[in-house]
């Protein structure tokens, strides 16, 4: 614990009020201790980052002083009075709100629909023009641009993110708290909502903002706190840190974390093992998400699509993984076509599949560890039509080790893991079955610095093991640190395409459907 | 003044959820209790009369485990689709089917026992089978709400039995009761001082066999991950079309069977409304189901309770003489503490002065 007092001498950080103020805060599930006897201030007009891995305790943080958990012990005040959260409706009625990873809006409603939801500062009969006035004046109050009229389902999520900020304005609140807000955003967006969070807070408002990502952290805030392990490490001014040194605090005296990878040129191709022509794909309300595409994939490489969510990224991933009916076109694994037919003949011909969405698709949460690994293959643990789970619970262990999944053992209950252990999981499951071809959409989303680099090493083996990779990804870094070849996905088709040695600026014009001829 | 607030409860204790289960159960009892209070019954021959005596008089027992074998075979079928996520309520229909089809059987062939009653048996499994197919089908292949049509369905097997008793199958030796002959004496199942000793043998059995289908078989690893997860099951190439056709055939075809069962040791004949060889049993097997948690071994405690309860609610209406609607009152009054458990279990009511 570093002492925080020794800290506050700086004539500007005495002068602002000490909005929150969390001590002694513990939390435990089961064995696992969550929170450790953490303390935490918050002034006004201040940006204060909480860093720290995945794991390290920041969601559950904010889940506590969101009302969403109740601590262990531990006293929580809100400007200098001691408070009692029990639930998202009281946080709100202090000011506190909280902005979740993904924004929970109704697809099918327009923006301003969204926010009469809940809202009510207009009393129970009045106009949509009244909210839509409202919203307009937020607008050119903080610089944000989403048309009120507009349906939720045509906005990127970059707009989504921003009704939700407006949301919390609606709701006159005073500690903001966002989730990993940057995750699925380009840098410009970033840079976008930076400077909205800025306005906020020289507004008298305070923001706490959660993220695992160093750089970020030095870039928005004003103060940082690092937690580790559930307790905090560190907590001062963010001119008080180097980047050295708080990459060294967020990890831990762990040299384990390692080499940057450098993808090798690799061995030899293969021929193809996906092969995607003229491909056609609806949404889910019968717009063309996907129009036109074609890919092909060889053995030994890593074609990667960059892209802004919400571009025909995910139909495109559902589509191939046998998710998603195809409107036209083939789709061919191994040289086997699989069009239309379902996600059982398209791994017997040789793919593997690690969804986006992994809780939705990619593991039954209240089965089993060694369920969940033999999800795909479970006839080769059959005899006649009995289960032998023995047997997987011998590959479980075997996984468990191999792909050092932290679980209390093969029976655990899958959504006890994290989200990193539950991709390790995924992507131990998909290994095991040999694949021809790998389909990864968005395999790091929410994940550590750790982990991330784990799963990145999976795929580099998987490419040297002479299997093709397709990875789907709205992290521009990561798509360009993996792949061999680049395509550019905007409104439904390919629009760049480029080999390694792919400028980072051309891609991100790309991404905006601005491409240099 | 005071204010209610409802709020969402989020850590919660398989211990706490086994005390929230049992504390409805005993609500539900309560709240039916406190009913027949205000009917100005004694509160205290209500609970004798529909706990204590079935579960303990011997006479009683004897009575309440002829409803228990059917109540513990349909749930074991009705807990594999509860598991699969499929919320049939349709064993009614395929109960009484069964019993028709057996009786047919009874009726037209002539064999000697116990081939009889074997042949019997399983043409009355068939028919609880072609009554579950339809919803199934158009569940498989159209994903069509299977509430809707298995209810349905349970309202069209009543009106196919009606059409027999009071039509073709009429006995004219029923003094114009819609009554059917009674079945040949090869085709009936003998009791033991009037316990259905062989029907009990066969709970057991079923009750194994469904253990290890839902616990130790593929099928039920894919009822399974169906049940928690479709997404992922679909997405990890198991077959909708086969749980959904696999788990609706075993479960109606179970339900055939203790129709069957029924006809030919208890009822003998098929009748009408409370000569019924369903009883309404089909739908209080439902509530076993559940209070079982989908566990095919508790099947066994379960339906000896309800079973209890139904033949104690028979008692309160005979002795009392209340009306019939008595038992479908408990069965609801039970089901209903049941979901609130659910909701209790998933919120928390918080009460503020003002």
């Amino acid at each position: 614990m570093v002492n925080q007092t020794s800290f506050l001498h700086g004539k500007s950080i005495l002068a602002k009020d000490v909005v929150l103020s969390v001590s002694g805060l513990s939390k435990r599930f089961g064995n696992v201790v969550a929170l450790r006897n953490v303390d935490l201030e918050l002034r006004s007009n201040e940006i204060h980052v909480l860093l720290g891995e995945n794991g390290a305790g920041k969601t559950t943080l904010a889940n506590i002083i969101y009302g969403i958990y109740r601590p262990d012990s531990g006293v929580i005040k809100f400007f200098g009075k001691e408070v009692d959260i029990r639930s998202p409706k009281d946080a709100i009625s202090y000011g506190i709100v909280l902005v979740q990873q993904y924004p929970m809006l109704i697809e099918r409603m327009t923006v301003a629909e969204n926010l009469a939801l809940g809202f009510k500062g207009l009393g129970l009969l009045t106009s949509p023009k009244n909210i839509i006035r409202v919203i307009r004046e937020v607008n050119e109050k903080y610089g944000i641009s989403v048309d009120p009229e507009a349906l939720v389902s045509s906005l990127s999520f970059s707009e989504k993110q921003q009704v939700e900020l407006i949301r919390a304005l609606l709701l006159n609140v005073k500690l903001l708290i966002l989730d990993e807000p940057t995750t699925m955003l380009t840098s410009y967006e970033r840079r976008k909502l930076f400077t909205i969070l800025k306005k906020l807070v020289s507004d008298g408002r305070s923001i706490l903002l959660i993220t695992h990502k160093v750089l970020e952290a030095l870039e928005v805030s004003d103060w940082i706190t690092v937690l580790r392990r559930g307790e905090v490490v560190a907590s001062r001014p963010k001119d008080m840190y180097s980047v050295d040194e708080l990459v060294k605090l967020v990890v831990g005296d762990n040299s384990e974390l390692g080499s940057v990878i450098s993808p090798s040129k690799g061995g030899e191709l293969g021929g193809d093992v996906l092969e995607v022509k003229d491909l056609v794909v609806l949404n889910d309300v019968g717009g063309v998400a996907v129009n036109k595409v074609s890919i092909s994939v060889r053995g030994g490489e890593i074609v990667g699509i960059a892209g802004v969510t919400g571009n025909g990224q995910k139909e495109l991933s559902e589509a191939i993984a046998g998710l998603r009916k195809v409107r036209s076109g083939r789709i061919l694994i191994n040289g086997v076509d699989v069009t239309n037919k379902g996600p059982s003949s398209r791994f017997r011909a040789g793919l593997a599949y690690i969804p986006e969405e992994r809780l939705k698709y990619g593991v039954v949460g209240d089965m089993s560890v060694a369920e969940n690994l033999i999800l795909k293959d479970y006839d080769r643990f059959s005899k006649f039509t009995l289960l032998k789970l023995s047997d997987a619970v011998k590959v479980a262990d075997e996984c468990i080790k191999a792909f050092n999944i932290v679980t209390r053992g093969p029976s655990e209950k899958v959504k006890a893991l994290s989200g990193g252990n539950i991709q390790k999981l995924i992507i131990a499951r998909e290994l095991r079955l040999n694949p021809k071809v790998v389909v990864a959409h968005n395999p790091t989303l929410g994940l550590d610095l750790r982990s991330t680099s784990i799963v990145h090493e999976y795929l580099l083996n998987i490419k040297y093991s002479g299997s093709g990779v397709l990875l789907i990804s709205e992290d521009l870094d990561e798509v360009i640190k993996l792949s061999d070849r680049v395509l550019v996905m905007y409104r439904g088709g390919i629009v760049y395409e480029g080999v390694r040695g792919f400028s980072r600026e051309v891609l991100e014009r790309a991404m905006l459907g601005i491409v240099d001829v | 003044m005071f204010r209610v607030k409802v709020l969402r409860r989020y850590d919660v204790s398989s211990r706490f959820k086994l005390i929230t289960y049992l504390t409805s159960f005993i609500v539900g009892i309560a709240f039916f209790v406190l009913f027949e209070a205000l009917l100005g019954t004694n509160p205290y021959e209500v609970v004798d009369r529909l706990f204590i005596r079935p579960l303990t008089s011997y006479d009683d027992f004897r009575v309440s485990i002829r409803y228990t074998v059917p109540i513990g075979i349909i749930a074991s079928g009705l807990l594999l689709v509860y598991r699969a996520g499929i919320y049939s309520i349709g064993a009614e229909g395929q109960m009484a089917v069964g019993a028709v089809f057996a009786a047919w059987a009874a009726y037209t062939l002539s064999l000697g026992s116990p081939t009889s009653v074997l042949v019997a048996l399983s043409i009355g499994m068939l028919g609880g089978i072609i009554w579950g197919l339809l919803p199934a089908i158009l569940k498989a292949l159209l994903n069509v709400n299977e509430v809707l049509t298995t209810l349905m369905m349970n309202f069209i097997a009543y009106s196919l039995v009606d059409y027999l008793i009071y039509g073709p199958w009429r006995s004219p030796k029923s003094y114009g009761f819609p009554l059917t002959e009674p079945i040949p004496t090869a085709f009936t199942i003998p009791t033991y001082e009037g316990i259905p000793v062989i029907n009990f043998l066969v709970l057991l059995t079923v009750v194994l066999f469904t253990y290890v289908v839902a616990r130790m078989s593929k099928l039920g690893f894919q009822i399974r991950a169906y049940g928690l997860n479709p997404s992922a099951a679909y997405a990890s190439g198991m077959s909708f079309f086969k749980v959904v056709l696999l788990s609706f055939i075993i479960s109606s075809a179970l339900a055939g069977l203790a129709g069957a069962l029924q006809l030919l040791s208890i009822h003998q004949r098929l009748g009408p409304k409370s000569w019924s060889v369903t009883e309404g049993l089909g739908y209080t097997a439902i509530v076993a189901a559940w209070i079982s948690r989908l566990e095919p071994l508790a099947v066994v405690p379960a339906s000896l309770l309800m079973g209890a309860l139904v033949n104690g609610g028979l008692a309160i209406k005979a002795v009392l003489g209340q009306s019939e609607g008595v038992v479908n009152l408990m069965n609801g009054m039970i089901l209903l503490s049941i979901v609130a458990a659910e909701f209790f279990i998933n919120y928390r009511l918080v009460v503020r002065l003002r």
